[in-house]
């Protein structure tokens, strides 16, 4: 068993064999850096349970193509926040199939959206002025018809 | 004023301003946090029309989507797809419709014969500019106010101006696609005038071509690509100049009559520069392909099909390549006509038929070794009850396995799995038409990163003539699944190549 603790104190024991789906904690771990337990200064609590829920599934039933698929489908359904904090985690404990699924899931969010859409829907400000964005949108007029 | 958000862990993050108020309580995640890799990585999932749609969320956005970086990453996935256009001498269109493949969902009912009811809205327009338009007059005379109505509402009507336009004058021809970017040339002798990333709405004239040189009857061939060794864009024009005489062919080194002489273009030099002489005196080239930095040609009516000319953009030399091994039924005299000239899985594809009841698609799996040549496909249709004669232009094989082609006199799409040995036929909705179809593979390649120097002068497709609308422009396309027999066109004109329409 591994001993994994968040950057706010939480600790979490999990299998070695599953928790080596993350090529960072593998690493750790051959480096011989993982003597009482793993420290991981960039993962909160809330996040870290949220992604070794996803691993503890994924290692279970790693033959189960059907079953997968709904669990991941079910597994990103959460607020715009905490599916960032999931990707940034997936991408510092570098686990693959985590950042494929959870990027994926965001270009599936943005895809359909016009531009107002995801400045509010992402919370970003529109830094142009408006003879700059009058100009790229004319520019690339055919994607805004 | 830019501000670095407070606890800022991620290397890159995008920058963006932050109102004060806000830093005072603690933020959560936003997508501005993740690092520009992933954020490449997700925004290279999407579509182009979205893609273009971040680009202009945020200055952070712009620059991450606007790098040549990513423009590189992007084009390295990137599939070709079919790029759409009306055809036909009397019609002016700006419009090409790109079909993504993502779009295109087939799928068969277990009976095989009932309709999927594939009904595909053709929804990304792509715009070429208008050739010559400062000609255009901005307020002509004889202009239609012409009421163009969105949805049957009323309250969405917009008055749009429609205005014709002259072939001879304001249309383009489309030469060929390399690395996402169209060279259009003049309909009457195809003189290469100009390249547009139709994505980016780019453009840039090529310099101006002495038009002292082309007699009354001389198409000129040309062709557009890029050489990854020197890292240059290229246009080559070869035309007919002076007398005939004894001159040495380019390609075996022998003596032959010929006048036709080759000019290359470096793009964003200024200027042409004369090469030498080049092969093909007396007949036009056609099916303009690059590949692996050289461009391809087949003959028009090539009866014979000696050989693929090919021109080495770096070394800025022709060679002749062998073709493949036609079988001799396919060679009997009226049938190589109906030949294409191609790229399939990145390598070069010549497609043979249908001659009698037959389709063979041929690919050079070693580029430059004509031993290479293999028959990729090849369909039987004896088996179907009649496909329709002309020439079939591969497109790209579909994430399901099968093989898009584009049909030209009918202007329909063939879909055929060669697992199943099953095909399903699309027609564009429009049947007092004739579209062309060329296999383009959509790039964000900016064109100041196309050019060497600094010199030329980068347009915009929509500076111009935008407040416009040409006749038909407007007008939705859409692919339908044609079911019915179809008929054999024994109708001599249906075998030639487009546009003699």
């Amino acid at each position: 068993m591994i001993v994994l603790n968040s950057s706010d104190g939480a600790t979490f024991e999990v299998e070695e064999s599953v928790a080596v789906q993350s090529q960072t904690i593998k690493h750790m771990i051959e480096d011989n850096c993982a003597d009482t337990s793993i420290p991981l200064p960039n993962v909160n609590g809330v996040t870290l349970a949220r992604v070794l829920e996803y691993i503890k599934k994924h290692a279970e039933a790693k033959d189960d193509e059907e079953g997968l698929k709904s669990f991941d489908a079910e597994f990103v359904k959460v607020d715009q926040a905490s599916l960032f904090e999931i990707i940034l985690a997936a991408n510092y404990l570098d686990i693959k199939g985590l950042l494929d699924l959870t990027c994926q899931t965001v270009a599936d969010q943005i895809k359909d959206l016009t531009v107002e859409e995801v400045r509010a829907i992402f919370n970003i400000m529109n830094d142009f002025t408006p003879e700059e964005e009058a100009k790229l949108r004319n520019d690339h007029a055919w994607a805004f018809e | 004023m830019m501000k670095r958000k407070r606890n800022s862990k991620a290397v890159g993050s995008q920058h963006v301003e932050r109102d004060a108020d806000e830093e005072t309580e603690t933020k959560s995640t936003s997508i501005l946090d993740l690092p520009d890799f992933i954020f490449k990585d997700v925004v290279l999932r999407l579509p182009l029309k979205a893609i273009i749609m971040c680009k202009c969320v945020c200055k952070p956005w712009r620059r991450i989507i606007s790098d040549p970086q990513f423009a590189k990453m992007h084009f390295a996935s990137a599939q070709p797809c079919p790029l759409v256009r009306t055809l036909g001498n009397s019609r002016v269109s700006r419009m090409l419709y790109l079909i993504e493949p993502s779009e295109i969902n087939v799928s068969y009912n277990s009976d095989n014969y009932s309709p999927d009811g594939v009904n595909l809205k053709l929804e990304t327009k792509l715009k070429i500019p208008l050739r010559n338009a400062e000609m255009v007059p901005q307020n002509p005379s004889g202009a239609k106010l012409s009421l163009c109505s969105k949805g049957g509402s009323k309250k969405r009507c917009m008055n749009v101006r429609t205005i014709k336009v002259r072939t001879k004058e304001q249309k383009f021809q489309i030469v060929n696609s390399c690395n996402g970017i169209l060279c259009l040339s003049d309909p009457s002798y195809n003189n290469p005038l100009a390249i547009c990333n139709p994505v980016t709405g780019e453009y840039l004239n090529l310099p101006a071509i002495d038009e002292v040189d082309n007699s009354l009857n001389d198409i000129v061939s040309c062709g557009f690509g890029f050489s990854e060794k020197t890292n240059e864009y290229k246009v080559i024009r070869l035309f007919d100049q002076g007398r005939l005489e004894l001159i040495s062919c380019p390609i075996t080194g022998k003596e032959v009559f010929g006048k036709r002489v080759a000019e290359v273009h470096t793009v964003g030099s200024g200027s042409w520069r004369r090469i030498g002489h080049a092969p093909s005196y007396g007949c036009e080239l056609r099916f303009t392909t690059c590949l692996k930095g050289s461009l391809h040609w087949i003959r028009k009516d090539d009866r014979k099909l000696d050989f693929i000319y090919s021109f080495d953009l770096s070394q800025e030399q022709f060679k002749a390549i062998q073709p493949p091994p036609l079988e001799h039924r396919m060679k009997d005299w009226d049938n190589l006509r109906n030949l294409s000239l191609g790229v399939l899985n990145n390598s070069l594809c010549l497609c043979v038929g249908p001659v009698f009841d037959d389709i063979d698609i041929w690919v050079m799996q070693k580029h430059g070794e004509p031993k290479s040549w293999t028959k990729f496909i090849s369909i039987n249709l004896s088996v179907y009850d009649r496909w329709p004669v002309g020439v079939y232009h591969p497109i790209n094989f579909l994430e399901s396995k099968g093989l898009l082609m584009f049909q030209c006199p009918k202007s329909a799409f063939m879909y055929y799995e060669p697992q199943f040995d099953q095909w399903k036929y699309f027609r564009i909705q429009d049947i007092k038409m004739k579209f062309e179809a060329v296999a383009h593979t959509p790039s964000l390649i900016l064109l100041k990163d196309v050019v060497t120097g600094d010199n030329a002068e980068i347009l915009n497709v929509n500076s111009r003539c935008n407040e416009f609308k040409l006749l038909g422009e407007t007008k939705d396309l859409f692919l339908v699944e044609e079911i019915r027999d179809l008929e054999i066109d024994t109708d001599a004109s249906s075998y030639s190549y487009s546009d003699e329409e």
